[in-house]
Order: structure tokens, then sequence, then C-alpha cells
């Protein structure tokens, strides 16, 4: 068994797997976090990172393997990790009818924070969160974006060592989404642990490491910039003049990884575009495309992404 | 235009939630006969059998024919034979005793002289039904008696027996003084519903997986949920009584501390019993169908509220046992009509407790800070 003596990792996962029925959800995951990392769980949706997080959580028990959580066995000793850890689930889990302030209050009470300390901490926790006006409204009239940014201020009461956040910014407009990562990065350099789950990659450019979950199985896990070296493909942007015979053609080429339409441009995924593109072109012409504004740019995390899934699928 | 496509659609859709939704399945194929089969239990059932004590100051060859003749099927089941007029109270203010019947000196002899003579059946008003269907048999086996086997025992035509009926505790027999605060168990059943929905709620609506992750431990969740309906409940009494007192005009014997012991007790033990049985849902919606199935419906029809309950028929026994409303109706008739000191009910309240108590314990022990 994997379990750490390393001091270093706080969350440890040995052949963790996790079945419904006869359905598994996560299969033999073994996975190692280090203190102090923001850590991704990126995945199309089904591929595991609810379940995943709910096992860290203890709020599920695995069917098979184990989990080590701030040096804790998740079934024996899950009400030793409960107090060093904060889960934020998917779905809103505050009370609606209840104040800014009485939500906090409650979790102050669950996590038993009381004494000076306790008004120190809600004071912190709602400037934190940029709530500090509105303590009396009450949750369920919070916009998307606030009740996440509640959410967390609830998770963060007890201050744990621990975060764990699954899909906190699904549903929520762009510059809440930015505003609740900067809360995350502040969190990240005062040294708590996050493991977040995203849909979305740019989420994921922002951590430390993430693991790349499908089907129930952690297919890769590295840094941003590891996992986006495995993709050894590049991509070509270019202006076709007419853009769905474009796409036809090349979709079925050989060589071509994947085809997507960006407004008035073609993003083409190549495995080597100093031998592909010359070909392509070849085929444009024939089939009377002209084509203008042509540059090779990096897979970003999202055609790796694909990538990475698409080898998994073929 | 109205789309026949459309509506087998929806109707198409619907068929998946019902037949991929156990519980809904169940309720629309099952519970159907479910109700009938209890509801068929309690139409079918009539009182088939009273409690009789007899004090018999006659002592006659007539006399004790008429003993025999009223209570030889068994319907009457003679408990004891009595010697004095207060015994009756004593015996049926224990519950022993439902009807007492009373044959007073000289019945023999007025009948011989070809005179009526009067004969006294005190019934026990608090269970009304009961009550009125033994005087009304009571009534019939006289006439018949009277008509048969006096001629036989050579008493004139003119000499018949005229039974007299006395309701005690609730002496013009109403059946709203003892349906109404039987009743009020039922109506009570409200704040236990309301708890029911609460836990269920918090599961559904996702809440409950956040809290999973706290410290919070199973004692404190569930006591912290029925602490607060429990005030609810008990603050709801005041409501009821006002009504009952104003309204119905049902006299209340017993003192307001008694009401509010036997009712905590009550709440105890349906409180327990809800939390056992809504553990095992995840939605409101299948909260609030157990609840009218295992507590609503039958808390009117199997504890003794419109129909005695069938003692005769052990799995009814065993239902109405474990129903904190069949208790909580000889409660509340108990302290409104008779007004008795409460350590007459002690056994009823001692049952109430063992109900919270066990259930409870057990709701303890099902209950997990884990989702599945």
């Amino acid at each position: 068994m994997r379990v750490s003596n390393n001091p270093s990792v706080i969350i440890c996962t040995t052949q963790l797997s996790r079945s419904f029925r006869k359905i598994a959800a996560l299969r033999a995951i073994d996975l190692s976090i280090q203190r102090g990392e923001i850590f991704g769980l990126v995945g199309p949706d089904g591929a595991g990172k609810t379940t995943m997080l709910r096992l860290l959580a203890a709020v599920m028990t695995p069917t098979a393997g184990q989990v080590t959580v701030v040096g804790h066995d998740s079934v024996k000793d899950a009400e030793k990790i409960r107090g060093q850890v904060g889960y934020m689930p998917q779905r809103f889990s505050l009370y609606g009818d209840l104040s800014v302030q009485e939500n906090l209050q409650f979790y102050a009470d669950i996590f038993g924070v009381h004494g000076p300390e306790r008004q120190r901490r809600f004071e912190q926790v709602l400037s934190f969160a940029h709530m500090s006006d509105i303590p009396d409204r009450r949750a369920k009239q919070l916009s998307g974006g606030m009740q996440k940014k509640l959410g967390l201020a609830c998770t963060l009461i007890h201050r744990p060592d621990v975060l764990l956040l699954d899909e906190p910014t699904t549903g929520v407009d762009p510059v809440s989404r930015r505003e609740f990562w900067d809360l995350l990065t502040e969190l990240h350099l005062q040294g708590t642990t996050i493991v977040v789950s995203t849909p979305y990659m740019d989420e994921a450019e922002r951590c430390n490491r993430i693991g790349l979950l499908f089907k129930g199985e952690l297919i890769e896990c590295g840094t941003p910039r590891e996992i986006k070296a495995l993709v050894q493909g590049q991509v070509v942007e270019f202006h076709p003049d007419r853009l769905e015979v474009a796409r036809a053609v090349l979709s079925h080429q050989p060589g071509v990884l994947e085809v997507q339409v960006y407004g008035t441009l073609l993003h083409v995924f190549v495995e080597d575009a100093t031998v592909v593109w010359p070909r392509l072109q070849t085929v444009l012409g024939e089939a009377e495309v002209k084509v203008d504004n042509v540059r090779l740019i990096h897979p970003r995390m999202e055609e790796a992404f694909i990538s990475l899934i698409r080898r998994q699928v073929g | 235009m109205m789309s026949l496509k459309r509506l087998v659609a929806i109707s198409r859709k619907e068929f998946h939630h019902v037949t991929r939704d156990p519980r809904t399945l169940l309720l629309v194929l099952v519970a159907p006969a479910f109700l009938l089969m209890m509801l068929a239990y309690v139409f079918a059932f009539d009182v088939d059998q009273f409690s009789v004590v007899v004090l018999d100051q006659d002592r006659t060859d007539v006399s004790r024919r008429y003993i025999a003749d009223l209570t030889g099927d068994g319907v009457f089941e003679v408990v004891s034979y009595l010697n004095s007029y207060d015994e009756i109270e004593r015996l049926m203010q224990a519950g022993r005793a439902k009807v007492a019947l009373v044959i007073p000196h000289g019945v023999t002899a007025n009948l011989l002289a070809g005179r009526s003579a009067e004969v006294q059946a005190v019934i026990d008003g608090v269970d009304s039904i009961t009550g009125q269907q033994a005087a009304a048999q009571l009534e019939a086996r006289s006439r018949t008696f009277s008509l048969k086997l006096l001629p036989v025992a050579r008493i004139p035509a003119s000499g018949f027996i005229d039974i007299r009926t006395l309701a005690w505790y609730n002496p013009s027999i109403k059946s709203l003084n003892s349906m109404v605060p039987g009743l009020i168990g039922v109506v009570l059943i409200m704040p236990t519903l309301a708890l029911a929905l609460a836990f269920a709620r918090e599961k559904e609506l996702g809440s409950f997986e956040g809290l999973a992750s706290t410290p919070i431990r199973g004692v404190e969740y569930l006591f912290g949920k029925i602490l607060t309906y429990l005030g609810f409940g008990m603050v709801s009494l005041i409501p009821i009584l006002i009504a009952a007192q104003a309204w119905f005009q049902v006299p209340l014997h017993g003192t307001l501390v008694d009401l509010a012991v036997v009712t905590l007790a009550y709440f105890f033990a349906s409180f327990g019993l809800a939390m056992l049985v809504v553990n095992f849902v995840k939605s409101q919606q299948a909260a609030m169908l157990i609840m009218i199935l295992v507590f609503f419906i039958p808390s009117f029809f199997l504890t003794g509220l419109i129909v005695p309950i069938d003692t005769s028929s052990p799995a009814m026994a065993v239902v109405s046992g474990v129903l904190p409303a069949s208790h909580y109706v000889v409660l509340a008739r108990g302290v409104f009509l008779k007004g008795l000191p409460l350590v007459e009910f002690a056994g009823p309240i001692a049952l109430l407790i063992i109900i919270g108590t066990a259930t409870l314990t057990l709701s303890l022990a099902v209950f997990k800070k884990r989702i599945s």
C-alpha cells in the first residue's frame, strides 16, 4: 500500500474504486496530492469527477481501495477528516431561506467556531467574499455567482487545510468566474490545499497540476505544461473563403485530428503541420477553396484535452 | 391544434418516470390494493365482543336465565360477577369492562306480577361507538328474552324487561365528545409530517451532502430537527384546545399538564417512527406519500378512533400497537372525558415512550452521513 509517509502528501488514494450497482464510476485511482497545491480534476461529464470529490470528502464510501486525507482513512476515521476539510458540493447546498449571516452562523456552529474568534472569522470571510454589505440578504436572493461565493465562505469558516470544490464555477458568468478564481488563488497563497473539479479548460490552466478523468479512469496527471506536451499535434489557423466546404473536405483527411470553426476562422488540429499542411493545401485547392491569414498556433489545454480523449476513444 | 403525437410523447415520458422510479411504481400499482385491504378490514368488522360485568341483586332463576341468555353466545363476555355497585366504577375506570349489567332486587317479582321491570345497563361512554352498539344489542336481546323466554317462565305478557341505558363519563354519549379528543391524535400528525418533509427536503435539495462533510453527528442532526418540531407541535395544541372547548364544547376533565404530558409522549413516539421511515427516502414527495400511508390513513382506521380495534386479529393488534395514535386516542379521551390522574394511564404512556425510544435508537443506527 502506498499510504503516505511523506508529510508533503495531504491526500492519497490507493486503487480507489466506486461502483453504482454494476456500473463502475471510478476504477482503481492512484493519486497523491501535495500539501498546498491547487489540483484540478478535469474530464467530460460522467467521467467521475463528482464521485471522486465525494470520496475525498468522505461523504461516500469506496467500493474498493482507500483514501487517506490529512493522514486519516476516509472510512475508519472519517470524523477526524471532517474538521480539517471544507467540501462544497456541486449542488447549491446552502439554505436559501436563511440570510448570508445566518448561513455562516449555522456553519460556524456546526464546526464549533466559538468565542472571540467567531466574529473575526465572520468579518474575514464576508470581506473575502465581498459580502460585508449584504449580511441580511436571503441566500436564495443572491445571484448564482454570489451563491457560490457564499458557499465558499461557509466552507472556509473553520479554516480547513483542504478545500474540495465540485465544479464551483459551473453556470457562473465569466466575470464572477474570474473573481471566484482570484479568491482561490488567494487561499492557495495562504497555503490551503485545493482540489477543484472543472469543465473549463482556462481554469485547468490555473492549477498546479491537473488529473484528467475519463470513464472513471485517471488517464493523465501532471502540470498543465506537461499535459499539453503530451499532445504532439499542432493547430493550423486560417481563413477560408468557403468555410463549410473547407470544413467538409478537411474533416476526413488522414493526419487531421480535429477541425473546429471559430467564427470565420478554421482551426485544423494536425499531428505534424510540416508534413500534413502542404497536402491539405492541395486538397483545399482542388476543392477551389481560397485560403489566407494562415498561422501555426500551439495547442491549448482545450485541444490537448480533446486529443487525449480522442486517443482513449480511438 | 392539439397534437396527438405530442400527447403520446408526454404520455410516454410519464410512463418512463413511473416505471423508472420503484417508489412511484409501488405507489401506483401496489398501494391501491394495500388501501383496499386496509379499508376492507375496517369496514368488515363490527364490534363482536364486549367485556361485561354483572351485578345481579335479584338472584332468581329468571335473572340467571336472563344473564345466561344475554351472554350465552360470547358477544357479551362476562369478565366478573360483582357484589356491589361501587365495583363497577373501579373496573370501568381501569378499562376492564365496557358494559355493566345491573339487575336490581325485585325484578322477578315485578315480572311475575305482570309489571315491567327495569334493568340497568351502564356503558362506558368514552368510546361512544362501542357504547352505542352495546346498548343497542342489549336492548334487542332483552326484547327477545321478554317475548320468547318469559312466557316459558309463566310470566304474564304484560310483564317485560325494560332495559335502561346509562352512559358514564360521556352521559349523552355524544360521539363528538369521544371523536374530538381522539381526532386530536390524527391532526397532531401534521407536525410529524412537517418533520418528515424537512428531513427529506435536506436530502432532496442537496444541503445534506454539504452537511455530511462536516463534523455534525447523527444524534445532533436528528434531535436538532426533532426539537424544533416538538416546540411547534406543542404550540399547535393551543388552537386545538380552543377549538375543542369553545367550538365543540368538549369538556376537559383532566388538567392541562396531563394533556401536555401525554401529547409530549405522543410526539416522542410519532417523531421516532417518522424518522425511522423517512430515513430511507430521498425526496419530499416520497416522504409525503409514506407518511400518508403509514401514519395518516392507519391512524384514522386502525387506532380505535372510528371503530374499535379488532384485537382478535393478531396482525391488526400489532399494527395498532405500533401506531402511536392508537395509544394517544386512549390517552386523549381519558384526559378529556375521564380526567383521571395520569397514573391510571401509565400503560399507554409507557408504550409511547417505548415506541419512541426504540424507533429513535433504530433511526440513529441506520442514519448515515453518507450519500449513495
